[in-house]
């Protein structure tokens, strides 16, 4: 596959929908976006900002009511049969028919896709999902964890180019997400397109090369990972001090500080008589000597006030961070 | 082989396959659940043949009343019509209630998401109805015919031809129905208001030409009147009507049908959200 191909691209798509008094709702305002051949992408929001509109709209359920999705190329509104069968969508909520066992309903749903069923994949897929010992119970008497992992065995049944995962690991416990993601992360590897909303932003921070973050139907930031991360500020050494009168010790030391570019904060209850207080010097992430230069200052500082220190830590900005701020409009894009 | 391998082995991708992947899935749906798909019509017509046929049908086809079966028996003159209600029931049930669990469950979005025509998935259904319906049908032609103690010899060309009209005509109107019906209140008022009144004014259990003559209209406008004309002519050769009259309106009655169930579909109504 060729990694400079675009593999999505929405070009002046919006989306209304009806509502029930006949007023319509804008759920995605118009929007252009561009995702590559084997990228592994995040779309992050809160609810209700546009993300299920989008996937919707990919995966040929719901048709743009201005502009065009364009999948490897064709259009799905012209072509929904065609590009239908190049996605696999892992969706938020736990469904299948409840009347079949793991591989039957697997082999359907690759028919459904417009593929003929192919066994040694299904065996590998019900392996690598480690569900192949619970094949013979039907989707009912599945676990939500075992669901959950179906549900990816589904979207993938028919060999899709890109992969579309809703959400897929809510409600998973920490060691089969990590097993979920090492599958997922093969499966990047070998040139599937992945396309991922998740409430965990470190699984977005993580896996995905480019992050877009939506609210109120439009996409407000739309970076490479790293780019997007040092919004949310330079990487600091930290350490916890003990005073006896926070608010006190800060009116009267707070020049000197600020002069000496030290970053305070209270931990705790700054009314009360004593408390411990944060004092934080960034570093340039990567350069050893810039790490050691501002421990060194901190140090200094901190013996030339006389404080006694209950901790000392390094503090790097994380997309969580950056997603709040992003939220809250603390950061201008 | 590891997954690199798999990926790159070459897919065998058919058009036909969505909507087969439908039809495998509704006839695998009915067949896990035998006791209320199959039993429950077969249980029912017994009840019909052993209540009807075996009491107040002895008053029915005797003497003055045989105007009312057409001189036979009764439990005879009930086979065809028994039957023609129960495969209308099948046809219409199967689908409807395939398309109401998919939405109550909200797996209608793999259906959503297939690579499907709406015509592919209006004929995907209504070939899983019939395949309900034939069994639904033979099962209660052996019951009945156990019950009256022969077994009629009818005419299969007919017989098979009624048997996907009738299927055809109630399997569109539930695929309808299904994706219109917001609650499972609304299908069975559907059911019990307006298939049930159609069924019991359509000459299942005696000819309609017994009716008053100022009711009479209402055949012209009853679907099932003529499906069950044709039951009854391909098994016993009488009928209230001609079988090309039949067949004719039965036809019009099966395109309307699926032209609003394949719109229907097509429009997504009470399927997208």
């Amino acid at each position: 596959m060729n990694n400079n191909s675009i593999s999505i691209e929405l070009k002046n798509v919006t989306k209304n929908y009806k509502m029930p008094k006949g007023e319509h709702f804008q759920a995605l305002k118009p929007l252009n976006l561009t995702i590559k051949s084997g990228e592994c992408f995040a779309l992050l929001g809160h609810n209700g900002a546009g993300k299920t509109t989008i996937i919707s709209l990919l995966a040929g359920v719901n048709k743009p009511t201005t502009g065009d999705v364009f999948i490897n190329g064709l259009s799905v509104t012209n072509n929904s049969e065609k590009t239908k069968r190049m996605i696999g969508v892992v969706q938020q909520e736990l469904i299948a028919d409840s009347f079949f066992n793991l591989p039957t309903m697997l082999s359907i749903q690759s028919k459904l896709s417009g593929v003929k069923p192919d066994k040694n994949w299904i065996n590998f897929l019900l392996e690598k999902l480690q569900l192949l010992e619970h094949s013979k119970k039907t989707t009912r008497e599945l676990s939500g964890g075992m669901k959950r992992r179906m549900m990816i065995a589904r979207s993938l049944v028919h060999k899709p180019q890109i992969l579309i995962l809703d959400e897929p690991t809510a409600g998973v416990d920490i060691q089969l997400r990590q097993s979920m993601w090492k599958f997922i992360e093969e499966l990047h590897q070998n040139g599937l397109t992945i396309i991922l909303t998740t409430h965990y932003l470190q699984e977005a921070e993580d896996f995905c090369s480019r992050i877009a973050i939506m609210k109120n139907g439009e996409i407000v930031t739309l970076k490479e990972n790293k780019e997007l991360l040092s919004l949310g500020g330079k990487h600091r050494v930290s350490c916890l001090i003990e005073v006896p009168n926070v608010k006190q010790w800060i009116e009267t030391n707070s020049k000197y500080l600020k002069e000496n570019s030290i970053i305070f904060e209270s931990v705790k209850n700054v009314s009360s008589s004593t408390g411990d207080l944060k004092i934080s010097i960034n570093y340039e992430q990567g350069e050893m000597s810039s790490f050691l230069t501002s421990s060194r200052k901190l140090s200094e500082i901190s013996n030339k006030l006389h404080l006694r220190i209950s901790e000392i830590f390094t503090e790097s900005p994380g997309l969580e961070e950056v997603y709040m701020k992003i939220n809250d409009g603390n950061i201008k894009i | 082989m590891n997954i690199n391998e798999y990926l790159n082995k070459k897919v065998i991708s058919k058009s036909w396959l969505p909507g087969f992947g439908v039809f495998e899935r509704e006839v695998r749906r009915f067949f896990a659940v035998p006791a209320q798909t199959i039993l429950a019509p077969v249980g029912s017509s017994i009840i019909y043949f052993a209540l009807f046929g075996l009491s107040i049908g002895k008053m029915l086809s005797t003497g003055h009343n045989s105007i009312l079966t057409h001189g036979y028996n009764y439990i005879t003159f009930l086979i065809p019509g028994i039957m023609a209600m129960e495969i209308i029931n099948a046809g219409i049930q199967n689908p409807m209630s395939s398309i109401m669990i998919s939405k109550w469950t909200g797996t209608i979005v793999d259906m959503l998401m297939a690579p499907l025509t709406p015509f592919a998935m209006w004929f995907a259904f209504v070939c899983g109805a019939i395949i309900r319906s034939l069994i639904v049908g033979i099962a209660v032609y052996f019951s009945g015919s156990l019950c009256s103690g022969t077994f009629i010899f009818f005419n299969p060309i007919p017989l098979v031809a009624a048997i996907i009209l009738a299927t055809g005509i109630f399997g569109s109107l539930g695929i309808a129905a299904g994706a219109i019906c917001k609650s499972w209140e609304q299908i069975g008022i559907i059911l019990s208001f307006i298939i049930q009144p159609l069924v019991f004014f359509s000459g299942v259990f005696f000819s309609f030409n017994s009716f008053p003559e100022w009711i009479q209209f209402i055949r012209f406008l009853n679907p099932i009147f003529y499906i069950v004309c044709m039951f009854r002519y391909s098994m016993l050769g009488v009928s209230d009507t001609t079988p090309l009259i039949s067949f004719g309106v039965s036809s019009i009655f099966l395109i309307i049908s699926s032209v609003i169930a394949i719109q229907v579909l097509k429009s997504g109504f009470g399927l997208r959200s």
